[in-house]
């Protein structure tokens, strides 16, 4: 187990606490239909964003995908301003103009939800240029799924981040299902790293439901980076407790297969026990977090719920900065 | 005042512009060539064109990067790079193949900075060498910026002469929106005074290269050319035009279209594209809906056929609209 | 946060619009659990089982089996057990369904508040036209070209059909305005300005239009400035009193470092470095060869410098780039006598410093009377970017610099 602070333990916790209970919440919510369009949930998947961002800072960048709201939490982002962004109040993180998908904090280096999948490699790699210009050591993270793994703009990525030697990570979260089309069926070769390394670029699998074994993985990966190692992967396994969107009815599970990930392979539990376990956390602590964090999402439902639509001359704004 | 070509005038801004701001970066195929090559020498090509001649020697391989054929990731990863901060420009060898690389230009830099709320920008240039007349067949020769155009967030650049090419190419990678510019491959090798004292020209600002009284002639990128050769001929018969090169299509200087239309009340519009949402259909639709009350006759469009370019050089010359068409149709809308 | 709990039909994706109870798992008044089944619903896609959202008493159930309703409107209520009926009765009298319409299926009229959204774009049909009586017709480049020269369209004649002004027409009547103005002296020979001298009239005319000028002067006693020379000229190192004064303004700079800008468009560009112009009279004109980062040059090697560009002025070799990206001019015509007198800014810099020559006069020295030379430093400002403390800040620190002395 890589060495963490009582500190980093408990961030840790919050911050996957944090994107459950913001994702449960929603799945309630979405159901009164006040909030528009598509959203795809998180929940599930929290020991990757977490084991990720805990890595980094305000300077380095990720580009995330549709499944967006945990790596943008797990990144810093505020998650008040991200709720009023998911109903689509003026006051959210991208003034109601990009919604789930589109949610971005570019001052803490979150670069963008991105609805196209495999749309995100490429900028990721952009980022990773601008990081090995200015030399501090910084990184650019790539997250994709089991469904972006097949898409050519991510093999074109790959290639370009080995070619030009640049300290991008492609972090790829094999749910096991991209829409509603099994990873057993989608992925050719059924291995993801594999992929990866084809390209030439050290490739690594873990566990994508044990926040340690995320960290350690990503912790060698960002230092081979930081150090001007170049380019790696890592293929995260793990699971969506929820459809590929909201209201997804997922015929293509098992009707069991969610109960039983949720008993056996929820990354929460898991984290909870190994620590109270090892006696590095108490569970009155973690208690504590929980009741935090449900209040901080109840008070971020509110706000958004009470906050002000965008008015409707502002579809025009914000699409140049100048146009003569 | 040095008299230099299209090529040379592109290469000076580009150099220019990587000497002023050390953010400038190029990406592209090619871009200095010889990569990996047995001869060991870069900078063995400057680009296809030879536009980019020159740009490592002076600015070193993290500066001018040559890529492999990648046109998504050249692109995403110029994207990527202006969104943290840099002033990239990912060139596309040849503007047909903006269709591999379609979704980040049109899905991800034009709509970044409305999707984020403002509150990002993506000052990247994509250049790209488009049009025909050179028989490079049907996936080599298209000008596509009408596709382009079309999408909100975008700016799209169409110089038609070595002057205007290089102020606006500096313009546009000092802009701090995504610019898309257009470089007609037929127009390098053509020559005309270039200032050698640094200047600007602004994006948005259409051009008038020449006054006249009979009609209003719209020609975009190398059928500027064209028409100032139509124009020479009718001037015998005392025809005489304004002719306006609008130089952007996005943003488009409607202004300039409409004060001319209320002098001359006739209207051609010269672009080498098929006529089907062209931006020569574009103009006509909006000169239609906003100064029908100065046309004196119907708009009239010389435009490509409703066909891809085809190879041979007799078929490729009924392709291009030449001077012979653009004064028939100047001689037609002033009878009319 | 109300303890009543609404069940509503669910927005199961994008596209539904309304649902149909196909059965039921609860009953009114029973006990559920969250996560337990609660209801099936069909949508013209799908059957779907909609869980019960939060532990409680299902205290009512409002539809059944077989009725189609929108989704958000409310199924039935779940709340705490003991809970007051009418106060059930009257969660579901005021309740509100959640909008999850695209809207444009509404009858109603687009709301008051709604505006047309005004696209940034030209007018429709251009201003009036000449023959109403208003301004002249004028084609737009030739507009444009008046702009540049300066030249006020109603004075202009237009050879185009009807009336229009040409560019041509703009050209010629800007030349003429040159001529008329000569054709009153009688003889008279006719010089055609060399490129350079055309260069710096377009300039001239350019920073005279734009730059809103204001001028400080300032009298400094050189005394202490030329007993430094004198010291460095003793132990073998001849400064020129212009290179004293160039010090002394480099030094004023960093000390007032809003002083040392470019003002382009909107914005102010603020330099670290000095890049200090300082004109020379060449045959060919006034030139400015400039010194750049002269903050970090002492006195000797920034006369050095100094020495060697105004060389290379007179012999027209300077290059491009030690004519370039000047932030701050410096002028003497001290030389040929004059007291003072005020220059024009070079753009886009934001000031320029003109000297006159050394005077000698009477002051007032321990009470005695005594003579000391003075010079009188001339500071042109543009306004826009420049206020006249700032300037006068400026003044009084290059004085203060020369009257030490010591420091240069």
């Amino acid at each position: 187990m890589a060495e963490l602070s009582r500190e980093q333990l408990l961030h840790a916790y919050r911050q996957m606490k944090t994107i459950r209970e913001f994702e449960e919440r929603l799945h309630l919510e979405i159901q009164t239909g006040e909030i528009p369009g598509f959203t795809h949930l998180y929940a599930g998947q929290e020991a990757v964003a977490v084991g990720v961002c805990e890595h980094l800072d305000d300077h380095d960048y990720i580009v995330s995908t549709h499944r967006g709201h945990g790596h943008c939490i797990a990144k810093g982002c505020d998650v008040i301003g991200m709720m009023k962004e998911i109903y689509g109040r003026a006051d959210g993180l991208c003034k109601g103009k990009g919604g789930s998908m589109h949610i971005a904090d570019f001052d803490k280096g979150m670069l963008g939800a991105n609805a196209i999948v495999g749309g995100g490699p490429p900028i990721a790699v952009g980022a990773a240029i601008a990081c090995k210009r200015r030399g501090q050591g910084h990184v650019s993270i790539a997250f994709g799924g089991d469904g972006s793994c097949n898409q050519g703009t991510v093999f074109e990525a790959m290639n370009m981040a080995v070619v030009l030697q640049v300290p991008a990570i492609f972090v790829f979260e094999d749910n096991g299902y991209s829409e509603h089309t099994g990873a057993s069926y989608a992925v050719g070769s059924g291995d993801i790293a594999g992929r990866a390394a084809g390209f030439g670029m050290p490739a690594v699998k873990c566990d994508g439901s044990d926040f340690f074994a995320v960290y350690e993985t990503m912790g060698e990966a960002i230092a081979r980076a930081r150090k001007g190692g170049g380019p790696s992967a890592v293929e995260c396994t793990i699971t969506r407790f929820y459809g590929h969107f909201e209201g997804d009815p997922q015929n293509y599970r098992a009707k069991d297969e969610v109960q039983r990930f949720r008993e056996t392979r929820d990354c929460l539990k898991n984290f909870r026990k190994s620590v109270e376990q090892k006696g590095l956390l108490e569970t009155a602590d973690l208690d504590r977090i929980d009741g935090e964090v449900l209040e901080l999402i109840e008070e971020a439902v509110r706000e958004a719920k009470a906050s002000p639509p965008p008015k409707p001359q502002d579809v025009l704004t914000d699409v140049y900065i100048n146009y003569a | 005042m040095p008299v230099i070509s299209f090529r040379d005038a592109v290469n000076q801004a580009l150099h220019e512009e990587m000497a002023r701001d050390p953010d400038v970066i190029l990406l592209g195929e090619d871009v200095s060539g010889g990569a990996g090559g047995s001869s060991g020498t870069r900078d063995a090509a400057g680009g296809i064109f030879g536009v980019s001649k020159g740009l490592i020697t002076d600015f070193g391989e993290d500066r001018v990067l040559d890529t492999p054929i990648s046109e998504s990731a050249i692109v995403g990863a110029g994207a990527g790079a202006a969104l943290a901060g840099m002033r990239p420009i990912s060139e596309i060898m040849f503007a047909d193949f903006v269709g591999v690389c379609m979704d980040q230009i049109y899905n991800q830099i034009a709509k970044f900075r409305y999707m984020f709320g403002g509150k990002t920008r993506c000052p990247i240039v994509i250049r790209t060498a488009t049009g025909a007349g050179m028989n490079m067949g049907a996936q080599h020769s298209q000008t596509i910026y009408n596709l382009l155009t079309a999408v909100p967030g975008l700016k799209i650049v169409v110089p038609s002469n070595a002057y205007d090419a290089k102020g606006l190419l500096k313009s546009a990678i000092r802009d701090d929106d995504p610019v898309v510019f257009f470089e007609h491959k037929a127009l390098y090798p053509r020559k005309c005074e270039v200032p050698e004292e640094e200047y600007l020209v602004p994006i948005g600002e259409a051009a008038m290269t020449r006054e006249g009284d009979d009609v209003t002639v719209v020609a975009i990128g190398r059928m500027v050319v064209f028409a100032e050769k139509a124009l020479d001929k009718v001037k015998a018969d005392n025809i005489s035009a304004d002719l306006i090169d609008p130089r952007s299509l996005s943003p488009l200087d409607e202004e300039m279209i409409f004060e001319s239309l209320e002098h001359t009340g006739r209207l051609v519009i010269v672009d080498e594209s098929p006529p089907r949402c062209s931006v020569a259909s574009d103009i006509a639709g909006i000169v239609a809906s906003k100064a029908f009350a100065s046309l004196k006759a119907p708009v009239k469009l010389v435009t490509a056929p409703h066909t891809p370019v085809p190879f041979a050089r007799e078929l490729e010359r009924a392709y291009v609209p030449g001077p012979d068409r653009i004064e028939a149709a100047i001689r037609e809308v002033i009878n009319e | 946060m109300s303890d009543i709990y609404p069940v509503t039909v669910p927005k199961w994706g994008i596209e539904m619009q309304e649902g149909t109870i196909v059965g039921w798992y609860a009953g009114e008044g029973d006990t559920v659990s969250k996560g337990n089944d609660l209801v099936d619903i069909e949508t013209d896609k799908i059957v779907n089982t909609m869980e019960v959202p939060t532990d409680g008493v299902f205290v009512r159930r409002l539809v059944e089996e077989g009725d189609t309703l929108k989704v958000g409107e409310l199924l039935g209520v779940i709340a705490p057990a003991g809970t007051d009926a009418g106060a059930i009765d009257d969660f579901i009298a005021g309740f509100k369904p959640a909008d999850a319409s695209f809207g444009y299926e509404d009858e109603e009229p687009a709301p008051a508040e709604a505006p047309a959204p005004a696209p940034a774009e030209a007018p429709a049909a251009p201003a009036a036209k000449a023959d109403a009586g208003g301004k002249p017709k004028v084609s737009p480049a030739a507009a444009r070209r008046a702009r540049e020269l300066d030249v006020d369209l109603s004075q202009v004649q237009g050879t185009g059909r009807g009336g229009r002004i040409s560019t041509e027409d703009v050209e010629a009547w800007a030349a003429s305005r040159g001529e008329d103005a000569a054709a009153e002296a009688a003889d008279f020979e006719t010089l055609p300005m060399s490129a350079t001298r055309k260069t710096i009239a377009k300039r001239l005319v350019e920073a005279k239009q734009q730059i809103p000028h204001f001028y400080l002067s300032m009298d400094i006693n050189m005394e202490a400035a030329l007993a430094r020379r004198q010291s460095l000229k003793d132990s073998g190192t001849a400064v020129s009193v212009n290179d004293v004064i160039a010090r002394a303004t480099v030094l004023a700079l960093q000390e007032h470092p809003d002083m040392n800008i470019h003002v382009v468009g909107d914005d102010i560009h603020r330099f670290t470095d000095i890049n200090l112009a300082v004109a020379v009279a060449t045959d060919r004109g006034l030139m400015t060869p400039v010194i750049h980062g002269a903050q970090s040059l002492s006195l000797v090697d920034l006369s050095q410098q100094a020495r060697a560009l105004a060389g290379r002025a007179r012999d027209g070799s300077l290059s491009r780039e030690e004519v370039g990206n000047g932030t701050f001019t410096l002028s003497n015509l001290g030389m040929y006598g004059l007291s003072e007198f005020t220059a024009v800014i070079n753009p886009p810099q934001g000031a320029i410093l003109a000297v006159g020559g050394l005077d000698d006069r009477v002051i007032m020295r321990e009470e005695k009377p005594a003579t000391a030379r003075f010079l009188r430093a001339t500071l042109s400002c543009d306004h826009r970017a420049i206020d006249g403390a700032l300037g006068a800040q400026f003044l009084a620190t290059l004085k203060s610099v020369l009257e030490a002395g010591d420091g240069l």
